[in-house]
């Protein structure tokens, strides 16, 4: 490591950075939740990063970092339902200010979650890890995933909401026992 | 308070979509019990983990796998990646999951502990990717180009690829290990390396790169790198050249390395932070780039943005085949696009050629124009002779419209190449070969030439070589691309008044054979995004590559 004094620029960019990948998983989530079209999502994300690092001269230190990026995705989904010719739906300004300290309270590092979530997945069997490719990679809906092998779209979901279930408690269990 | 009921609106709120109705309910059901925006919160953060934590390959996890296997029992699901991986580190064949099962034993005895010396350095270069400033400083207090057995990347594919290795050491092939202080010159082709954290880095001849002890960077002393980082580890991968340092945020980007003009980058998604290498006159400067941005280091300008530089990044391929490598992925993704009329002259029918998209706007075929090529990869060739739809394209006259087709002549010629007609002598939108591209727009139909929006774009059909033509009309606006560079842009305020017929060739005999294919109409403009996809889906078969060119 180098022990160099920082310029102010760079001190910032630093600032920004690590900020960022703090808070990147929680808008992350924010985003997909609302923007299930997975690349779509990626790029309101990308959006928000860029225009987050033009802007963070106009970041208050004060709000929970979060809760800024929060504001920013909210105006860049709104856009893409406008895109879209469609009327934004969209979590409400107070789910959004319950989720915010709920998301604080997650105290472990991005990399340790993703660490757990790995190990987790390993145990998934084949058949949950079709379906999570299915779903998340091939980015297939429900319908088109029921059509695939043969059942309901509901059951689907279900299927789907019973893994994601199971990966997030394997992933809190092993993040409080790492703890 | 987590009950069946919690978690029957889970499952719609993850499902999706958002209704009204359900927004209410969540709403009501976050502000029942504290735990409950707990519980949402955790999901959120799964959800957004889950797709790039399954496209995941790295040696963290492998060794994570391997340590997990000692303390479990229960088995565990090894990826076909993983598994060669695993292969190559025990040296043994691993075939059902039984085997795979033991060889994994296996291997945790060889490894184990080595693994705990190699989590911990694992757990340092984790420090350098999730914060791209200090892995700038890991970078370099990392980069001892002392060869060592550690392997911090593979090289996934290649292409065509020749090598100019040192005495002594053989060509690298795929699947192969790369270790810290290798240092690789491709001479010709194509090759995909991924980093242990799973950044992929598209290299095109020539290129020269060295790998050093981080399991997310490379050196890039000359060439051309794409950089693909599209999981949740491999962002913060970081690209070294003689003049910057280029840290990715998340993104699709390139960069050029040359020792003369210096550090070309370009960003194609997401963003990228650059900053001037600490002993060149750009130390201290760093630049934010976002998608469509690009940017130049160098001695003589610094570190400034530059104009959009994306066309640098096109891969140079040959096309000089006599049959355009037509996939059915190409087709497809045209045809999602739902094209008015897709013209692939597979068959001629009679006197017809037929669209792909319905029965209305079929082809009538006058004078000399046949189809030719190889199966299933046919083109039309025209001398003398000319197509024409008997029907006129009413939703032409609506705003936007498109025309993207391919086209090929061994020779320089003059000739018309796709021209929108009201009748034998008026005529609203014209494509011509002159000899250099032109694309002309013409509001109120016109016998012309010159009299509407027009494009001259200097290309020349003298190639021998095909050449993807996008002539687009958007807003008030026509734009003409050449293999996805835009050639030319031009106001155009006024949409076509009159529904024309379609006709492809010219009435006079050409010079040279010309051959089109795949001519598509769309009564909407295409983006530049998707422009550059229908290329890359011809440039990419032709590489065979796994990871597209942007």
């Amino acid at each position: 490591m180098q022990n160099t004094p920082q310029h102010p620029q760079e001190a910032k960019q630093r600032d920004f950075t690590k900020r960022w990948f703090d808070a990147q998983h929680a808008l992350g989530g924010f985003v997909r939740l609302q923007i299930r079209h997975h690349s779509d999502a990626d790029d309101i994300i990308q959006e928000v990063a860029a225009q987050a690092a033009i802007n963070f001269d106009q970041y208050d230190p004060a709000r929970p970092f979060a809760a800024w990026l929060f504001g920013i995705a909210r105006q860049r989904i709104a856009e893409w339902y406008r895109k879209q010719n469609r009327t934004p739906i969209m979590f409400s300004s107070e789910a959004v200010d319950l989720l915010l300290p709920a998301l604080a309270q997650q105290q472990a590092e991005p990399s340790e979650r993703v660490d757990a979530l790995r190990l987790c997945m390993s145990k998934l069997n084949e058949k949950q890890l079709l379906l999570i490719d299915l779903r998340y990679h091939h980015e297939l809906s429900s319908e088109d995933i029921a059509d695939e092998i043969g059942t309901t779209p509901s059951s689907i979901n279900v299927m789907l909401f019973r893994i994601r279930d199971a990966l997030r408690r394997c992933v809190e269990h092993r993040l409080e026992a790492d703890a | 308070m987590y009950t069946p009921s919690n978690d029957k609106l889970l499952c719609r709120v993850l499902s999706g979509p958002l209704t009204p109705e359900l927004s209410s309910e969540l709403d009501d059901w976050l502000r029942e019990d504290p735990q409950n925006p707990v519980l949402l919160a955790q999901f959120m953060l799964l959800e957004n983990l889950i797709p790039a934590v399954r496209k995941e390959f790295s040696a963290e996890s492998i060794l994570a796998l391997l340590l997990q296997l000692e303390n479990d029992a229960e088995p565990i699901y090894i990826t076909q990646d993983v598994e060669r991986t695993l292969r190559k580190k025990a040296g043994a064949i691993v075939h059902d999951p039984l085997v795979r099962l033991f060889a994994c034993v296996a291997c945790v005895v060889i490894v184990v502990s080595g693994a705990f010396w190699a989590l911990s350095t694992l757990i340092a270069a984790n420090t350098a990717s999730t914060a791209p400033q200090i892995a700038d400083q890991q970078v370099q207090a990392d980069e001892t180009l002392v060869t060592d057995e550690r392997i911090v990347a593979m090289l996934t594919a290649s292409y065509n690829a020749t090598w100019a290795m040192p005495d002594g050491m053989s060509d690298p092939t795929a699947n192969d290990a790369l270790h810290p202080g290798d240092r690789l010159t491709l001479t010709a082709g194509f090759a995909e390396i991924t980093t242990n954290r799973g950044a992929v880095a598209l290299l095109e001849a020539p290129t020269t790169i060295e790998l050093f002890d981080n399991d997310n960077a490379m050196r890039l002393h000359d060439g051309k790198l794409i950089g693909f980082c599209e999981t949740a580890s491999s962002k913060g991968f970081i690209v070294r050249t003689d003049d910057a340092d280029i840290t990715d945020l998340g993104t699709k980007f390139g960069v050029i390395a040359d020792h003369e003009t210096g550090t070309l980058m370009h960003v194609f998604s997401g963003s990228i932070s650059a900053g001037g290498r600490a002993d060149t006159v750009n130390a201290n400067k760093q630049l934010l780039l976002k998608a469509g941005q690009s940017a130049v280091a160098n001695p003589n300008d610094g570190l400034v943005s530059k104009p959009e530089a994306a066309a640098a990044f096109l891969p140079k391929i040959d096309l000089s085949a006599a049959d355009l490598p037509i996939t059915a992925a190409y087709t497809q993704a045209v045809k999602q696009l739902n094209p008015l009329a897709y013209y692939r002259f597979e068959e001629r029918v009679g006197n017809e050629f037929r669209n792909e998209m319905g029965d209305r706007f079929t082809l009538s075929c006058f004078g000399d124009v046949v189809s030719k090529g190889s199966d299933a990869n046919r083109s039309a060739v025209f001398e003398d002779g000319f197509l024409e739809t008997r029907q006129a394209i009413a939703p032409l006259t609506h705003g936007d419209y498109t025309i993207e087709f391919w086209a090929r002549s061994e020779h320089e010629i003059m000739c018309h190449l796709i021209t929108l007609k009201v009748t034998s002598k008026l005529t609203n939108a014209v494509l011509t070969f002159e000899p250099a591209l032109r694309f002309e727009h013409r509001a109120d139909p016109s016998n012309s030439a010159g009299s509407g929006d027009t494009i001259s774009s200097g290309i020349l059909s003298k190639t021998g070589q095909w050449q993807h033509v996008v002539a687009v009309r958007s807003g008030q606006e026509i734009r003409l691309y050449v293999n996805t560079v835009l050639v030319g842009t031009a106001e155009s305020p006024r949409p076509l008044s009159t529904a024309p017929q379609l006709k492809i060739g010219s009435n006079t005999k050409i010079r040279s054979p010309l051959q089109l294919d795949e001519i598509a109409v769309y009564d909407k403009a295409l983006s530049e995004q998707q422009v550059r996809e229908h290329f890359r889906l011809i440039a990419n078969d032709e590489m065979r590559l796994r990871r597209p060119v942007p």
